[in-house]
């Protein structure tokens, strides 16, 4: 078991740690990076609450090897909000609907919205069920989940329209 | 139901969480973030089989693998002279005294009992190395004979798990008055006879159980940190049962907690191993499992059978009911395993005038987990029971499940109304609550939507279900203080695990005292801080926390007016408190409660006779306690070519006595809801027939997704409760306990015939195909 340097690029800036080829991505992230709001649950991929996005699709950290993201950019919910506190969209948007109870699958479902909205500006309720499928959440019953996420998709939308 | 929420508002209107702004930016800080220096990581060797003498335990080679610190096995333990969790949730009132106490060391030395039970502990510097080494424990297991479910326990001649216990029954017990049943029964037109069954349930939330233990040798204090529910019970359980010593000598604290259900009640024996553990090595130790050594190790919830029968009168009254509710308790009996099956008992007497009733409760051990508290605890087993009956009682006696219902609901003029067996329910509107359900619903409009579905090939069905719960357990104690820069901190026995407590309690301060939401912080989960405290479980926490935090706060305006007074040069009976101000009637002089508690830390200017600061200290028991109930209705659609079941309508009209925040309320409505959808349609924890545990990952064990869930309608239909001084009486367990019915009717109705077997939770779809094929054989066999 040969240890040597990983370098990553998380949420835009470059990161070297000490990695080991056993290593998954989420204790990489969250043990040796300090970014503890990526989740571990279940660790074989069914629960999504270690969800992060890798070239902007998502992916169960729990399931990827370490090594084999290090040439892509990394995204975790650290990385949500702008450089001068502003939440993004998403997060104000599971904040007004109380999209949360007890946070702990909340990081995967804002990851995994994410990468929807980025790929699909304009989702049906439907089309939000379908990419939040493989994200439990034990407390909420989703249905809040959902509004927040076709909210945040309205306001973007709105927002980009104002610039354009 | 809800308006869009503020940011900032009064009890009883909708507001965002305070907590969430961390929640959705990482910054949540659960136990597994919790890092310590130089803490040690502990991994757990469990038992492979549900029932086996320990022979030996060989530890060399493990102990010789790369970071092993120690390893630990049930000998050692036995040696430390830790005591046993006890068991203390079994009511000497019903029970007299007579149920069996079961061992319960936190490693055991001698016998496994179930399959995951801990046999060695191995501590190393990192989590992988100590879970490496586990593979290196030899362990030499002799096999006894496994009863491995309830029925196998009860059976003649089952193999018996305590010498004391024949046919392994912990207990067996009564409530209500034999005597005068047998004479309702005796006029009676009509018996309905019937048994029900609910699924071992595994609590799964997301965050799972953890621990991490510190002893401070400078002080001989023992540190837990932990996921839980109720960080002052388990204290005390440390400190009284099993380590002896005084509870200053024991501290428990939690940070967030991702979600418990009933799981994280009480006491564990990772939380004793992770302390025992770290005064043997002189290190913190960490314990987080594997989600699927939580599915073994966790307590279960559910396991309950019911049978028995309910007279009618010829026009469908209720006359009497006669039943027994049978929990299977597990191996072993847990703090909390007695809590679900006396409140089913209980709740046997329901929402309906029961002139007579007679109800025997019994526990019975198994090779299965222990079971503990589930979301709801005996009162979703009540209501099944309850409700499949009145639906079977309508089907023989040609009612409506509508009709049987209005018949026999109690009325609101006849509260209180004292029940054929514990309870007085203090009030209540339920066929107000019933008739606007059926509103909202729009019961009456079923056809044409059923209708639709047929277009596409699908049957549609409707179902309804009547609860009535008992909520305010236990006693409470909140305080509120001020800090010498007139700030507000709520200090709270109640502990949140994701019911956004925080909020409400920010809420009642607010509006109770006037004080900005920027000058009230709520402090929870930590006994260092807190004295005493009841945590959180069965709707408990707005009610008894509430309420004690309303008579904190009552005080807080009485010692503040006095001082307002000295401070105003006027007589306490002229000074006026609205808005967070002290005004002097007739005058213009005025000071804000910040001003006020500022003014009362000062050595000038304020005299020792009015003390020094501003704190006040308000309990609450709930003497008697109080009764949530509602009326929740659900369509769902099947499809016949495959089985499956979709909820697609779901409306809940709720008596809540008051609501602080109907956006939060909703979250436990629908979350709750959610949780019996997965009861009634696919969770169930699987034991074989040697008590292998067959669910043990996500994969296993289904819980419902977002595609799995419909929009929920809901409204209020509120009575106060007199019984506390805010009126609140509870709303987070309603899903759970009226889902499961009205849908199990609702795919009845859609099947349109009751199938033989009867329909079993969860109703899956090939269960439900099952059902079809069979009836259309029937069907065929008779033409």
């Amino acid at each position: 078991m040969s240890k040597r340097i990983g370098s990553f690029a998380v949420n835009g800036k470059k990161r070297d740690t000490i990695i080991e080829p056993h290593m998954l991505l989420v204790d990489v992230i969250r043990d040796s990076l300090g970014l503890t709001g990526t989740k571990r649950a279940c660790a074989s991929g069914n629960c999504g609450a270690c969800t992060v996005l890798a070239d902007g699709q998502p992916v169960c950290s729990c399931l990827t090897l370490a090594v084999c993201s290090q040439d892509k950019a990394l995204e975790t919910v650290e990385g949500l909000r702008a450089a001068d506190g502003t939440l993004h969209p998403l997060q104000q948007a599971f904040i007004e609907h109380c999209a949360a109870q007890c946070g702990y699958c909340t990081a995967g479902m804002l990851m995994t919205s994410k990468a929807l909205l980025d790929a699909n500006p304009r989702p049906s309720r439907e089309d939000v069920k379908r990419a939040l499928s493989g994200n439990i959440c034990r407390c909420t019953g989703y249905v809040k989940i959902i509004d927040a996420v076709l909210d945040a998709a309205q306001k973007i939308n709105a927002a980009r329209e104002v610039a354009a | 139901m809800t308006a869009a929420p503020k940011h900032q508002g009064r009890f009883g209107e909708s507001v965002t969480r305070v907590e969430d702004r961390r929640l959705v930016t990482g910054q949540g800080r659960f136990i597994d973030d919790l890092v310590l220096a130089g803490m040690l990581h502990m991994a757990i060797v469990r038992s492979d089989r549900a029932h086996a003498r320990i022979v030996s335990v060989d530890v060399r080679a493990a102990l010789e693998a790369d970071g092993v610190v120690a390893v630990l096995t049930g000998v050692d333990f036995a040696a430390s002279g830790w005591g046993d969790i006890p068991c203390e949730s079994m009511p000497p009132a019903i029970t007299k005294g007579k149920w069996v106490r079961t061992p319960f060391p936190s490693l055991p030395a001698d016998r496994v009992m179930a399959m995951g039970d801990p046999v060695a502990v191995v501590l190393a510097e990192t989590r992988k190395q100590a879970q490496d080494a586990c593979e290196l424990v030899e362990i030499e297991l002799e096999d006894l004979a496994v009863v491995a479910s309830m029925e196998a326990a009860i059976a003649d001649n089952a193999p018996q798990l305590y010498p004391d216990a024949p046919g392994n029954l912990c207990f067996s017990a009564e409530l209500g008055d034999a005597l005068k049943t047998e004479a309702a029964f005796a006029q009676a037109a009509h018996v309905i006879t019937l048994q029900t069954r609910q699924p071992r349930l595994a609590h799964a939330s997301m965050e799972m159980r953890g621990s991490v233990g510190v002893f401070d040798r400078r002080l001989g204090r023992y540190e837990l940190t932990t996921s839980t529910q109720n960080p002052h019970s388990v204290r005390r359980l440390l400190a009284e049962a099993v380590l002896k010593v005084p509870a200053h000598r024991v501290r428990v604290s939690a940070g967030d907690v991702g979600g418990a259900f009933g799981l994280k009640g009480r006491l564990y024996p990772e939380d004793v191993l992770v302390l025992w553990a770290a005064e043997r090595t002189g290190r913190p130790v960490k314990w987080v499992p594997s989600r699927s050594e939580a599915f073994l190790s966790d307590f279960q919830g559910r396991d309950h059978m019911a049978s028995g029968e309910m007279a009618f009168d010829a026009e469908g009254h209720i006359l009497g009911l006669r039943a027994t509710t049978r929990h299977n308790l597990g191996c072993r009996l847990g703090p909390a395993t007695g809590v679900s099956p006396f409140l089913s008992a209980r709740m046997l007497a329901g929402p309906y005038v029961l002139p007579a009733a007679h109800v025997r409760v019994q526990g019975v051990f198994s090779n299965t987990r222990s079971t503990t508290s589930y979301r709801g605890a005996g009162r979703p087993e009540a209501t099944y029971f309850l409700e499949r009956m009145l639906d079977k009682a309508a089907r023989q006696l040609g009612l409506t499940p509508v009709e049987i219902r209005r018949r026999n609901l109690i009325p609101a003029a006849a509260m209180p109304f004292k029940t054929a067996l514990l309870d007085t329910y203090d009030c209540g509107d339920f066929p107000g609550v019933f008739e606007k359900a059926l509103t909202l619903a729009d019961w009456d409009g079923f056809a044409a939507r059923k209708a639709v579905s047929a277009i596409n090939g699908l049957l549609r069905g409707q179902g309804i279900s009547y609860f009535v719960e008992v909520s305010a357990l236990s006693n409470e104690r909140m305080s509120v203080q001020f800090d010498p820069t007139g700030h507000a901190t709520v200090l709270a026995g109640t502990f949140a695990h994701g019911q956004g407590h925080h909020t409400l309690y920010t809420q009642m301060l607010h509006d109770w005292l006037g004080l900005r939401y920027e000058d009230i912080s709520v402090v929870d989960g930590d006994t260092d801080i807190i004295p005493y405290g009841g945590g959180t479980y069965a709707s408990r926490s707005v009610t008894v926390g509430g309420s004690a935090l309303r008579r904190a706060c009552d005080q807080i305006i009485v010692k503040a007016t006095a001082i307002a007074a000295n401070l105003l040069e006027a007589d306490p009976a002229q000074i006026s408190f609205a808005e967070g101000i002290f005004t002097v009637q007739g005058s213009n002089k005025a000071l804000s409660l910040s001003e006020v508690a500022r003014a009362a830390y000062r050595v000038l200017g304020h005299p020792g006779a009015l003390g020094v600061g501003l704190e006040a200290v308000g309990t609450y028991t709930a003497q008697p306690q109080n009764y949530p109930n509602g009326c929740h209705i659900a369509e769902v659609e099947i499809d016949p070519d495959f089985g499956t079941v979709r909820l697609v309508a779901y409306a809940a009209v709720d008596d809540v006595g008051v609501a602080v925040n109907p956006l939060l309320l909703e979250g436990q409505l629908i979350g709750s809801t959610a949780m019996g959808v997965g009861q009634a349609l696919m969770e169930r924890v699987v034991y074989d027939e040697a008590g292998q545990q067959l669910t043990a990952a996500f994969t296993e064990y289904a819980m419902p997704r977002a595609e799995d869930m419909p929009l929920i309608i809901s409204a209020l239909h509120n009575t106060p409760t007199k019984t506390n001084p805010i009126g609140v009486k509870g709303g987070a367990e309603v899903g759970t306990i009226a889902a499961p019915p009205a849908i199990v009717q609702a795919i009845e109705d859609a099947l349109g015939f009751v199938p033989e077997p009867a329909l079993t939770m969860p109703v899956t779809a090939a269960q439900v195909l099952r059902a079809i094929h069979r009836e259309k054989r029937t069907e065929e066999e008779t033409k």
